[in-house]
């Protein structure tokens, strides 16, 4: 029965056995919306060896990047897949950035160019190896601009990643991305950590290992400094034992919950004791650390996860001996069928927690909500061939069969960078963190249009992370999506003003990288598919059609294309374009 | 700018697509604002109350909430975080309140709070999340569930959501991250904005028809979307008429903090008409491991100001006697403060029952026992959380016994909280409807045989154990007198399920036993 039927109601024969009475499930429409649909034929874990053309590739751009423009696109498709993999995956490129700057408002403000002149100084005014100073108002309030301005360069950086640049001091896309997905794995706060250096290291180590390894990575949040401060690390200290960091590590970031007990957490606490953050001038190197203190540390036996964990009295290697040990624990355990709360699936049983932890992370992150037991399984087993080393990770989850899958594409819900970022790098829009008027850094209306879809950069909910998915889009946000794409590609803010001369978008020139552009119908159709991820209906084309040429017969086109209107039209075509609630998918 | 005008002046009038409409946009739109559905959308819910839950989100240490301040056992626990009897406001010889919830303290002398102790679940786990989830799910600890216990209360007295929108949203959440706990099987049966001007901005607009979706992954998503794009632009409407026709008493002053701004806007939605019987505010920071009394300080006052503020509000303009409420937190605080002036992830914890008419000044469950802890050190379990909602359920919202058993899936013992007799004897709610099922158990096929005492519209669904709509019939108008819907599952996994009749107001539920 479908819903019309339903809404209208059956007058059925009464208070008689009813033979033809059926069991039915609400409307196919109706339970869509409610439930997401498991994947039926979603391809093999073999390497992919299909077609590869605009499609494929646009997907590729879209979920290992933050979208790509048609030149990108068309230069990967030349590429190819594996040669694109390599470069998306290249040790190198995008590796150490230039570091964010003093905003006008600090005394050694600057407008430096971190792609001219200066692009290889090293900037002499960036506050990131700033001395910590005491508390003030004052400072706080410095400390929070530079964060924000930490955000907005962030989000620049994403946006001007491009797969065609290959350099070290150049962002990379999926370098970026990885620092996001490692910036929501291993998480920390501003909003707790309050010191903007101390992100700026976190956030640098996660940029630089990106495609490390995920254990090294494990063992890097013990000693970031960021960290310390934010899981109570600075307070755990000997006979005086504080859970925070020990039970967050098992439970968020490397294993998930219910794979430990709670004796394995506070003699995991014990483990950790005598890290403290401290700040240090060496030269002019950065001056927030973590340093291991003796005397602070709990040198007693301690019995993880049925292991003896000891070392020598007063040892002053014993923190980074002894945290190695747990890691290489944890890293060690294997699902069994008994050990958690809720049975792991039948695939998981025999293979390593935190592999399988990583994979499940990965894939949906990167592939579909919905996690597939099975070919999580086949990732994790790559994992541990490779020692949790994440380039091989990604490599192989990229080129294989199953990514490239029908029913992957466009299932997957943008989060708000996501969207705020393909927003611009699609359309060829930059936002300079400098500017001449009154926006004197034209990137931090978008790092407030992703405050307000609720994904606050450098500062996440709580230490769970994003948790994205269908979260993103609530009855809060989705309008303000709509109208945000929409304002946007008229130069626009949500209020209404004007975004400043500075920004640089010219939607005209963005319309002449299409090769296609002489002929209308085939520009609407490279431009869908460049820009979305899922075809549309005819009858949403055809209001796209309709916003180029007003009713005016076809041929017309080659006059509005050297009229005056043409800007307009793009911009109402573009803003239709992005309003389709089909645009929030990738 | 509001989005109307935006869309008006921005891109001309809204071109309306072909086809389908995912969510029946224009048609539950039509119905919404019939009279009629609009009163049989309030008879099937059965009430007009109103419950507001307070989260505490972070886990609220109870022990320095309502405090055992004569136990040497607490003062011991705590060195640097413990209140003495000179700190706290008396509750009786054992107990006193945090300094700061004093008008807690009077609230509950007026018997107009209640208190319920050593609230939590068998095998409470101390993780934020998973706690609460659990909490919103309302499922055991080693269960997993993905719809909220009031949106599974929702779905049940709402048997036509979403394919026809009611009227006022179900239920509204001022904040930012949307809860687990309206989620149905049905979809989200809450609206979620942080402030209702903004939302009425942003959110109201010309209706759309969307052409129908692929079933694939990106169409089941895509639905999800113009669901909330659908529910977002009904519900604008809605709120701005009840922004317009409500207010909040020009006599009180709300404080100026995050919480007290949430709860003014229930308040104000309340006043103006909404339909709303559920709303959830929430108040952020009660993860409080270290240097916690000052913190923690700042929080109870926030509480205690904002709900005191509210009460207020709501006796002022008149409608206090329809509305309760409910604090909540993923659990409670280690009794030992820790090394860093902070207390660690605990389990069971109090919490409060608020309203005119709830049964006041009264403590349920004995004093904290802080000799007989748990194996991990914690407070041991005096009520199931469960206990709370079948409580607010059965006597608040006069659900039926067996329904609230399918909707919090296993029977919880109820704790008087609210003094709602009256109402009781008016309703006699689903009493008089009789059905039974034969055979049952059945392999495929069986009978649901039931009886009307007087002629209704009957809407027959079957939910399983996690609360699914697995199939739902529509069986139209029926005569009072005997009637009989035979039932096929021949495609269902074995296992129990009950029955839902809906009878216009009256609702019961059954199970059935399908075997293999």
């Amino acid at each position: 029965m479908d819903r019309r039927t339903f809404l209208t109601g059956q007058q059925q024969a009464q208070s008689t056995i009813r033979s033809n009475a059926v069991a039915w499930m609400a409307s196919p429409a109706l339970q869509r919306a409610i439930q997401p649909k498991a994947l039926q034929q979603p391809g093999t874990t073999e390497t992919y060896s299909g077609e590869w053309s605009t499609k494929q590739a646009a997907h590729l751009m879209r979920r290992a990047g933050f979208g790509a423009t048609r030149a990108e696109i068309d230069f990967v498709v030349a590429e190819g897949m594996n040669a694109t993999v390599q470069r998306l995956l290249n040790p190198e490129n995008g590796k150490r950035l230039a570091p964010p700057l003093k905003g006008e408002n600090d005394p050694q403000g600057s407008n430096w160019d971190p792609e001219g002149a200066d692009a290889d100084s090293g900037g002499p005014y960036t506050w990131t190896d700033d001395l910590i100073e005491p508390y003030t108002i004052e400072r706080q309030q410095r400390y929070n601009r530079w964060n924000r301005e930490h955000k907005a360069w962030w989000l620049r950086n994403m946006n001007i990643a491009s797969v065609q640049q290959n350099r070290e001091a150049l962002p990379s896309p999926l370098r970026e991305k990885m620092t996001l997905f490692w910036h929501g794995l291993f998480v920390t706060e501003y909003e707790t950590v309050r010191v903007p250096q101390a992100l700026w290291i976190q956030t640098s180590a996660y940029r630089e290992k990106a495609f490390g390894s995920f254990k090294d990575l494990a063992l890097y949040s013990v000693t970031d400094p960021a960290m310390v401060l934010y899981l109570n690390t600075n307070e755990n200290i000997k006979n005086r034992p504080n859970e925070n960091f020990a039970r967050e590590l098992l439970e968020l970031f490397t294993m998930g919950e219910g794979n430990y007990t709670e004796h394995d957490i506070v003699e995991l606490s014990r483990v950790f004791t005598g890290w403290q953050f401290r700040t240090r001038t060496t030269g002019d190197a950065v001056t927030v650390t973590v340093e291991f203190v003796p005397v602070l540390h709990d040198y007693g036996n301690k019995e993880f996860m049925g292991q003896t964990i000891s070392s020598t009295i007063l040892d002053p290697d014993a923190g980074t001996l002894e945290a190695q040990q747990v890691i290489d624990i944890i890293f060690d355990r294997e699902f069994t069928e008994s050990d958690t709360p809720v049975a792991p699936a039948p695939e998981y049983v025999g293979k390593k927690v935190a592999a399988v932890y990583l994979a499940d992370r990965l894939y949906r992150e990167f592939v579909y909500a919905l996690p597939d037991p099975a070919t999580i399984a086949y990732l994790a087993d790559v994992i541990v061939q490779a020692d949790y080393d994440v380039t091989t990770a990604l490599q192989t989850l990229f080129t294989m069969d199953h990514f490239y899958s029908e029913e992957i594409m466009g299932a997957h819900i943008k989060s708000p960078v996501e969207y705020a970022v393909n927003l611009m790098h699609a359309i060829g829009m930059d936002m300079p963190l400098s500017g001449s008027g009154r926006q004197t850094n034209p990137m931090q209306y978008m790092v407030a249009v992703s405050d307000y879809l609720g994904q606050e950069l450098l500062d996440p909910p709580n230490v769970a992370g994003w948790p994205g998915y269908r979260q993103w889009i609530n009855t809060q946000t989705y309008p303000y999506r709509t109208l945000i794409s929409a304002q946007t590609v008229r130069r626009r803010q949500i209020g209404g003003g004007r975004f400043s001369d500075d920004v640089e978008f010219d939607i005209v020139a963005w319309a002449q990288s299409y090769s296609s552009l002489d002929d209308v119908e085939a520009f609407i159709y490279d431009v869908v598919e460049t820009m979305l991820a899922m075809p549309l209906h005819i009858s949403q084309i055809e209001l796209l059609y309709n916003e180029l040429l007003l009713g005016a017969p076809s041929y017309e086109w080659e006059n509005i294309l050297e009229s005056p209107q043409l800007q307009v039209r793009l911009e109402n075509m573009l803003a239709r374009l992005t309003e389709f609630p089909e645009y929030q998918l990738m | 700018m509001k989005r109307r005008d935006f869309i008006k002046g921005g891109l001309g009038a809204g071109v309306a697509l072909t086809a389908l409409p995912a969510l029946g946009a224009t048609s539950a739109r039509a119905l919404a604002w019939s009279p009629s559905l609009q009163a049989m959308q309030k008879m099937a819910a059965g009430t007009d109350k109103i419950f507001v839950l307070i989260q505490l989100d972070g886990g609220n240490d109870g022990l320095n909430t309502v405090v055992p301040y004569s136990n040497q056992l607490y003062h011991d626990a705590r060195s640097t975080l413990a209140f003495g009897e000179s700190d706290v406001l008396k509750i009786n010889d054992g107990l006193g309140w945090h300094p700061r919830l004093t008008d807690f303290n009077r609230l509950f002398n007026e018997e107009k709070l209640a208190l319920v102790q050593g609230v939590t679940y068998p095998n409470p786990n101390r993780s934020h999340f998973r706690g609460t989830d659990i909490w919103n799910t309302a499922s055991d600890s080693d269960v997993f569930l993905s719809t909220g216990w009031i949106g599974r209360y929702l779905e049940a007295v709402n048997p036509e959501f979403p394919t026809v929108l009611p009227p006022d949203p179900l239920a509204i959440q001022v904040g930012t991250n949307s809860s687990l706990s309206f989620l149905s099987s049905k979809g989200n049966t809450g609206i979620i904005f942080r402030n209702y001007q903004e939302f009425i901005d942003i959110a109201s607009g010309e209706g759309v028809t969307y052409p129908s979706s692929p079933d694939t992954p990106a169409g089941h998503e895509l639905d999800y979307i113009r669901s909330v794009a659908e529910a977002s632009r009904l519900y604008a409407d809605r709120v701005q008429v009840a922004a317009d026709n409500g207010q909040n008493s020009p006599s009180i002053v709300y404080p100026e903090t995050g919480l007290a701004n949430s709860l003014k806007t229930v308040a104000h939605m309340i006043s103006g008409g909404l339909q709303t019987q559920f709303y959830l505010v929430s108040l952020r920071g009660f993860d409080t491991h270290a240097l916690q009394l000052n913190a923690h300080d700042n929080l109870m006052n926030e509480l205690n100001g904002a709900v005191n503020a509210f009460m207020e509000d709501i006796n002022a303009q008149g409608f206090g006697d329809k509305v309760a409420g409910m604090t909540f937190s993923e659990f409670g605080r280690r009794v030992n403060e820790n090394g860093s002036q902070g207390t660690d992830h605990g389990a069971a914890a109090p919490l409060f029952v608020f309203g005119n008419k709830v049964i006041g000044n009264t403590i349920h469950g004995e004093d904290p026992d802080l000799v007989n802890l748990d194996s991990r050190g914690d407070l041991t379990m005096q009520f199931d959380y469960r206990q709370v909602y079948a409580s607010a359920l059965a006597q608040w919202f006069l659900s039926p016994k067996n329904e609230i058993e399918q909707i919090l899936m296993g029977e919880f013992e109820t704790i008087k909280l609210f003094d709602t007799a009256s109402s009781v004897d008016g309703f006699g709610l689903a009493s008089d409807v009789e059905s039974r099922v034969y055979p049952n158990p059945f392999r495929s096929q069986t009978v649901i045989e039931y009886s009307l005492p007087e002629s209704a519209d009957v809407i027959i669904e079957i939910v399983d154990v996690k609360g699914n709509v697995v199939a739902a019939q529509r069986m139209g108008r029926q005569d009072l007198g005997v009637h009989r819907m035979e039932l096929r599952l021949p495609e269902s996994v074995a296992g129990t399920y009950f029955y839902r009749i809906h009878a216009d107001r009256r609702r019961v539920v059954g199970s059935l036993q399908k075997v293999q």
